[in-house]
């Protein structure tokens, strides 16, 4: 791992995930990036990247950049809108990264939102939908989920898993949700809540889902740290890309976006620290685990059904409770993730004690389409 | 085929996939590609229409029943990936009710 950063991140602030009737993007926008900036000591930003994946959709706004910097009096700062679906937070980041060093010097302003709930679920589905090849797979009415299920089938059969071992998942993400302020399920799960839940997409049942949130979350990032803060930088990333059509893959037991983004990062076998995966449903949280090289393909379950990805481990993962337990705020969620990690690293509630000094980041777009990994570290 | 707000051109100029599974071979290396792709994986850009057979093996399934607001009335749908041929799996849907 390099020792010098890409970049640090000297504010941050997220919104708690939830259904906000009464606000729209301006609002959830102003709250955290207003917040961010202010804990970053208001620093002259020369860029805000927006991370959203339906703000057309579900906002019916374009170029909403203008209209979110206007109703947060952040005049005269160019705004970019960073659309990739629900990987849109992480790619805004990437972005955010290379205009910094592209700058080489001063600070960028990420700011995720999006706002699912002001439609309804059977919409919802149909937007996630466009996640996937629109001519191709959602004309015919698949949806993520639902390839999302087949790779779960696929991972179960060749390595002899049941459906129990899968719904560790959801308990273990529901145990940390109901430590985590800010999480969206405060709630634990049993076993018995999983199994009696509806079916989604054999074997995926609701607990499997991460649940769609209305959201935001901010970042301030810099090139040099806030002197009167804990240095925290992003140390590198890395980008990689599958087939995008889903029945064109070879093997339906591997994210292959993820195994490319971690090989970009370097060697990741030896990390250990804070972990945050993109799990949109379980079993990417599961195989995420395997293609970042943290274990062997078709251990991961196993491992954790043994507690190996526990606060207290080596490798701990999702300390949070994941999009599992915080939400699935589409664009927002990879911003989510990155706010996450930078809390547990800094030791704020509720992840004091962990004295954690390295973190990861996987975002993922769809279902194994692309992937960009970070890693951070407290820089001393 | 369903309750779609559907944009015509959209719709009409893939009915030869749609209706007629209409790949495209590589007139190089003979890779065979549905959905059809403008650059082969050997670098060429030149391909003929290849029809795919219409029997294959079913590789794996799943109903699904968290449809979208299009296939409310269809609701549940059921998706495999299946080997047409030895060429890589094609979506195969229909929408079944559950076996």
């Amino acid at each position: 791992m390099r020792n010098s950063a890409l970049g640090y991140i000297n504010g941050f602030a997220i919104t708690p995930p939830g259904r906000y009737y009464d606000k729209g993007y301006r609002e959830l926008f102003a709250e955290v990036a207003l917040k961010a900036l202010e804990a970053a000591g208001n620093p002259d930003i020369k860029a805000i990247y927006v991370a959203s994946a339906l703000s057309e959709l579900t906002g019916e706004q374009l170029a909403i950049g203008n209209v979110l910097r206007d109703y947060a009096g952040l005049r005269n700062i160019p705004s970019i809108r960073i659309e990739n679906g629900d990987g849109s937070g992480g790619f805004a980041i990437m972005t955010a990264l290379n205009h910094l060093a592209s700058a080489g010097n001063g600070c960028m302003l990420v700011v995720g939102v999006d706002k699912p709930h002001e439609v309804i679920s059977l919409k919802q589905n149909k937007y996630a939908s466009y996640l996937l090849d629109s001519d191709y797979e959602a004309y015919f009415g698949a949806t993520p989920v639902a390839l999302a299920a087949i790779m779960a089938k696929q991972y179960m059969r060749s390595y002899e898993y049941k459906y129990e071992d899968l719904a560790t998942w959801a308990i273990k993400m529901h145990e940390r949700g109901a430590k985590n302020p800010y999480a969206y399920f405060k709630r634990a799960a049993k076993l018995k809540d999983v199994l009696d839940s509806e079916l989604v997409a054999d074997p995926l049942r609701l607990y499997d889902v991460s649940p769609f949130v209305d959201g935001a979350a901010a970042l301030v990032l810099c090139s040099k740290p806030n002197p009167n803060d804990l240095a925290i930088g992003v140390i590198n990333y890395g980008f990689g890309a599958s087939n995008s059509y889903f029945a064109s893959r070879n093997d339906y037991t591997v994210l292959s976006s993820v195994v490319e983004a971690a090989k970009a990062v370097g060697p990741l076998e030896n990390f250990n620290g804070v972990v945050s995966v993109h799990d949109t449903y379980s079993i990417f949280g599961v195989l995420a685990l395997e293609a970042l090289g943290l274990c062997k393909r078709g251990s991961a379950l196993r491992l954790l059904n043994e507690g190996y990805f526990d606060q207290g481990g080596r490798v701990m993962v999702n300390l949070d409770g994941g999009l599992k337990a915080v939400g699935n705020s589409m664009g927002a969620s990879g911003v989510y993730q990155m706010v996450g990690v930078v809390m547990q690293l800094r030791g704020d509630k509720p992840f004091n004690g962990l004295n954690a000094e390295s973190a990861m980041v996987e975002d993922m777009v769809g279902v194994d389409q692309e992937s960009v990994v970070f890693t951070l570290r407290v820089v001393k | 085929m369903v309750d779609q707000n559907l944009s015509v051109p959209k719709y009409w100029r893939k009915i030869p996939q749609y209706y007629r599974l209409t790949a495209v071979k590589c007139r190089k290396c003979g890779r065979v590609y549905f959905p059809p792709r403008a650059v082969c994986e050997c670098g060429s850009r030149e391909f003929d229409e290849y029809e795919l057979p219409r029997r294959g093996k079913l590789i794996e399934y799943t109903v699904l029943r968290s449809v979208t607001s299009d296939f409310e009335k269809q609701r549940p749908l059921t998706f495999g990936i299946a080997d047409l041929g030895g060429v890589q799996g094609v979506w195969a849907t229909c929408g079944l009710p559950q076996p």
